[in-house]
């Protein structure tokens, strides 16, 4: 099968143009940018997609264990009733570092890192449509997140809560509320972090709406892509809300505002609002993700289409919408009032129904599936079971009497872990087992993968499951002693060696991976028979992505190619195909001398600023202004470098941005 | 291949608005402003409610002529006033269910 | 130009409409179209990327302008309350504000808008006079503007109306305060365009650099429209 080249004279004589406009500028050539793209410090300059896909997941992956080891020790502090492993201080610490790292610093990285590796591989694009501001990202990521765990070595860690409500949080600083500096930490950290994940978001969404490959209409892109590109939309207009509250907050702390003070006037119920109006949207966008992910996995080892393309996607978008419309089911204890109360409490069944019929969906694909057990699959079955227990509890909450019971105790936590651990982690290990062959052209270990599957299955239940009755007889959240009387011992000292199994298995996935990385079985471009354009480039996957700019004419256009259907629907192998025939691979510099392909070039400015506002962000905690100054002057030069840094072909977000 | 220039540009070039399109619509705005103060002036002798949607309606109509002929929005694609209308009328309907429930208790509203 | 032989798919699903070489023609466009990001919303990649911008910016200035007008009236309330007791209460917004200067220089940020939108079309039309001309208006405009939002400022706290009086200041400070960081940040940005067009760097090709930075500029006027209308001009009683 011949196909056209894609790079013709044309569009190199326009490219031609631009370079030698540029050349002639005296200030580009002050500054030489980085050019190599092999080597470790490549890494801290590239703009690819795909390295930097890599270190969102590897960094991602880091705060998971931090994130990990402080839940292990409020699960040392809970075994015991009165206990005193941790004081009540570090244990409010703990507790909020565990969720905020889990959300802000595991949760919307990985996706971010997930998304970018597959999302232009996925609809036959070459990059995202702004590489360096991809880039950019990445580092607010790894600087935001440093940022935010240095307050345990500079006046303690952030202590209240990871939603930080008010006015606990917005309490003047020298109050005696919450003392130190932790909650400044959090604010203009998690305002750090917002920046870089909308600019993400606005990535993907540029790079999904304009960068398709010829073909790829938009009911023709994978499930994981369509998911991506709800979420971002969703963050985009969901993280400002978030952003507005937490300036808010710090003022309130450090400038003597009264935004939530009531002696004034304030309300901080204001704050509950803002912070659930971009919160309820924020699980959405964790968990949509996850389901793309498992929509991928699953039709391949059921060697059978995802059932109900068009039905997921819609179901998909609705939950995008409806996420809107449900916030304040986390404030029905708030005092409301029983109108918001009923409205909201409805609206939250609603949330539930297009979630369900993506279940029933999966199932449709699992069903009459020629299955196939391997590590991506278990995780992926499983998620089907764990989320639609988490699922189940959460209708439980949806209905607002029962929920005034359930609130602010364990019932709660076991929801939510059902449905973002035993759901998006399970649907991101999966992911990790499925892609890892092609990034790094070599498979996991699948022996080692299903031991560690059972082994976090069932230290997973072993944590949550008891959760559900601790509960519901009334231990309550974020709260560092239980008395014996409470009558839950038991059932915490289950936990606690339920989360030392997940430990154990999670250090065992990370030796799987780090082993295979070096030792891995090599294998080719397509070592699952699998359905999606990423599958048909060679394995690691080049630099440039495509020789070739693929044609796509239906969904899984990649198997459409390799199969087509007899008369009882049965896919066969279609004439001159060959399952073991491995895509050209050449090197890159021979894709753009030979084949025409155009690469981004390398940048180091997408690290600077980041840099220069990380440093702003340590002299506005520490309230030292000659930091601030620096910050703000390295992150403008820093702009302007990057603005006057040559294009590269792929139109990148010119201006001051 | 004329495709040269339709490329580099944006592959849509719609009808150019004069100049003197701009200065028309900028004298709009300005007598709509001074309609505003105006009220603002005279606003002991107008019913409060009226007073509110009368200088709520000015605003929005301001809003409208800013967006649709300074930035474009009525000669660019659909999709992008589609997305436009949509988001800010979700932003418009999220933030008044919030000061509704908040507000639910005390009556104050303009 | 390719040729129809050079064409050749064994997909059985491709439907082919008219002739081979109409086929062969688009192709080679898309191809081209997509590897530049000018194809599918037929909107550049970096027009998308300001809008979806200003939209979450949008959403940023929500959250302010709500508590603003959750909160209006109650430092009027809580100030009553304290006369009753024999209190002075603090001044509140309504107590300070100055219509006419504040009229004066949202009429000045309305008009840079149009100074914005003069150079676009001066630099759509290759006119490097005119589009530095406008793009210098657009800046003095704003500066001004800014100008007398930092006059005004000092003005009310010189009154006694302060960030941290009450809750009318709290509000208006902070969301005047980011709107006027916007403007700032929007001044540079025009500066930085003009430094551009000053060392020959800006051509009629790069109106688009030229069209988003207006994009952003009409944004933070339209924000100040809103502002205007719901702080100054609708009255707290």
């Amino acid at each position: 099968m011949t196909v056209i080249a894609p790079e013709t004279k044309l569009e190199r004589n326009i490219l031609k143009k631009d370079a030698n406009r540029i050349k002639g500028s005296a200030l580009t050539a002050l500054i030489k940018r980085p050019t190599k793209t092999t080597g470790p410090f490549s890494w801290v300059t590239s703009v690819d997609h795909k390295k930097i896909g890599i270190l969102y997941i590897a960094v991602a992956l880091l705060f998971f264990v931090a994130g990990g080891i402080e839940a292990l020790l409020i699960r040392l502090q809970l075994f015991s009733p009165n206990s005193s492993v941790l004081t009540a201080v570090q244990y409010n610490q703990m507790f909020t570092m565990h969720g905020t790292t889990m959300v802000f610093l595991v949760g919307m990285p990985i996706i971010a890192g997930f998304g970018n590796y597959l999302i232009p591989l996925m609809i036959g694009a070459r990059d995202v449509a702004f590489p360096r501001l991809n880039m950019f990202g990445f580092w607010v990521f790894l600087f935001g997140g440093v940022f935010i765990y240095s307050s345990f070595f500079l006046g303690g860690a952030p202590d209240g809560g990871w939603f930080g409500y008010t006015p606990l949080t917005s309490s003047p600083y020298d109050s005696g509320i919450l003392p130190g500096n932790g909650t400044n930490f959090w604010a203009i950290g998690l305002l750090l972090l917002a920046v870089g994940s909308t600019t993400s978001a606005l990535n993907f969404i540029v790079t999904v709406t304009n960068m398709r490959a010829p073909g790829m209409k938009l009911m023709r892109m994978p499930v994981f892509v369509w998911m991506m590109t709800i979420i971002s939309f969703l963050t985009v207009f969901a993280l400002p809300v978030f952003s507005a509250a937490l300036i808010m907050v710090f003022f309130d702390r450090n400038f003597g505002t009264t935004f939530f003070f009531s002696a004034t006037g304030g309300d901080p119920l204001l704050y509950q609002h803002m912070f659930w109006i971009f919160g309820h949207p924020e699980v959405y966008i964790l968990i949509l993700p996850g389901m793309g992910i498992v929509s991928e996995i699953l039709p391949v080892f059921s060697r059978k289409p995802l059932f109900g393309y068009s039905v997921i996607v819609f179901s998909g978008i609705a939950i995008g919408f409806v996420s809107w419309g449900v916030w304040a089911h986390h404030m029905f204890a708030s005092g409301l009032g029983p109108v918001a109360v009923s409205a909201f409490s409805v609206s939250t069944m609603l949330v539930g129904v297009p979630t369900g019929v993506k279940i029933f969906n999966w199932l449709g694909t699992l069903w009459g599936g020629s299955i196939k057990f391997t590590s991506a699959m278990l995780y992926s079955v499983g998620f089907i079971a764990m989320f639609t227990i988490g699922g189940l509890s959460g209708v439980t909450h949806a209905v607002s009497p029962a929920d005034t019971q359930q609130t602010d105790t364990y019932y709660i936590i076991a929801h939510f872990h059902y449905v973002l651990f035993g759901g998006l982690v399970f649907a991101l290990f999966g992911g990790v087992h499925y892609w890892f062959p092609k990034v790094f052209g070599r498979m996991m270990s699948e022996k080692l993968g299903k031991i560690t599957f059972w082994i976090i299955f069932v230290g997973f239940n072993l944590t949550f499951a008891p959760m559900h009755l601790s509960g519901l007889a009334g231990q309550a959240r974020r709260t560092w002693r239980y008395q014996e009387e409470l009558g839950v011992t038991f059932l915490n000292q289950m936990a606690t060696v339920g989360a030392f199994l997940i430990a154990f298995g999670v250090l065992l996935l990370v030796i799987n991976i780090v082993k295979s990385k070096f030792k891995g079985e090599v294998t080719g471009s397509d070592p699952w028979d699998a359905r999606t354009l990423e599958w048909s480039i060679p394995s690691p996957a080049p630099e440039y992505n495509f020789l070739e700019v693929p044609r796509v004419s239906s969904v899984d256009d990649f198997w459409h190619k390799k199969y087509e259907e007899d008369p009882d629907g049965r896919s066969i192998l279609r004439d001159g195909v060959d399952l073991k025939e491995e895509p050209l691979r050449v090197t890159t510099e021979e894709a753009v001398s030979k084949y025409g392909v155009h690469l981004p070039s390398p940048s180091i400015w997408p690290m600077i600023v980041p840099l220069g506002m990380t440093i702003g962000a340590y002299g506005l905690v520490l309230f030292n202004w000659y930091t601030c100054a620096i910050g703000v002057a390295v992150t403008a030069a820093g702009l302007i470098g990057w603005a006057i840094e040559p294009d590269t072909e792929n139109a990148e977000h010119g201006g001051a941005h | 291949m004329q495709e040269t220039n339709t490329l580099t540009e944006h592959s849509q070039e719609h009808a150019h608005r004069s100049p003197a399109q701009y200065v028309v619509i900028a004298v709009v705005l300005s007598a709509l402003t001074g309609l505003e103060i105006f009220l603002y002036y005279v606003e002991s002798s107008i019913n409060r409610t009226l007073l509110v949607f009368m200088l709520l309606f000015l605003a929005g109509i301001k809003f409208f002529l800013v967006a649709a002929y300074f930035m474009h929005l009525k000669d660019d694609p659909k999709l992008f006033r589609r997305w436009f209308i949509i988001g800010g009328v979700g932003a418009l309907i999220v933030f008044t269910i919030t000061l509704v429930s908040l507000n639910i208790q005390d009556q104050r509203f303009f | 130009m390719t040729t129809p032989q050079d064409v050749e798919t064994n997909d059985a699903l491709t439907t082919v409409h008219g002739s081979e070489i109409d086929e062969a023609v688009e192709l080679v466009a898309e191809d081209i179209a997509v590897t530049t990001g000018t194809k599918n919303a037929k909107i550049s990649n970096a027009k998308l990327a300001i809008w979806l911008f200003l939209a979450s910016d949008f959403l940023f200035f929500g959250g302010f302008i709500s508590a603003y007008l959750l909160y209006r009236g109650r430092s009027l309330e809580i100030a009553d309350a304290a006369l009753a007791e024999g209190v002075e209460p603090g001044k509140i917004l309504s107590d300070v504000l100055d219509i006419p200067f504040t009229s004066a220089t949202s009429f000045i940020l309305l008009m840079s808008s149009l100074t914005m939108v003069l150079a676009l079309a001066a630099i759509k039309r290759n006119d490097m006079r005119r589009t530095q001309l406008w793009l210098i208006a657009t800046a003095l405009f704003g500066t001004i503007f800014l100008g007398g939002q930092i006059f005004e400022f000092t003005e009310f706290v010189r009154e006694g109306f302060t960030l941290t009086t009450n809750l009318s200041g709290t509000t208006f400070f902070v969301l005047t305060g980011l709107h006027g960081a916007h403007v700032t940040v929007g001044i540079f940005w025009l500066m930085s365009l003009m430094g551009l067009s000053m060392s020959g760097k800006l051509t009629s090709k790069d109106s688009e650099k030229v069209e988003i930075a207006g994009l952003y500029w009409h944004f933070v006027d339209v924000i100040w429209i809103v502002i205007f209308t719901l702080i100054y001009l609708i009255p707290v009683n």
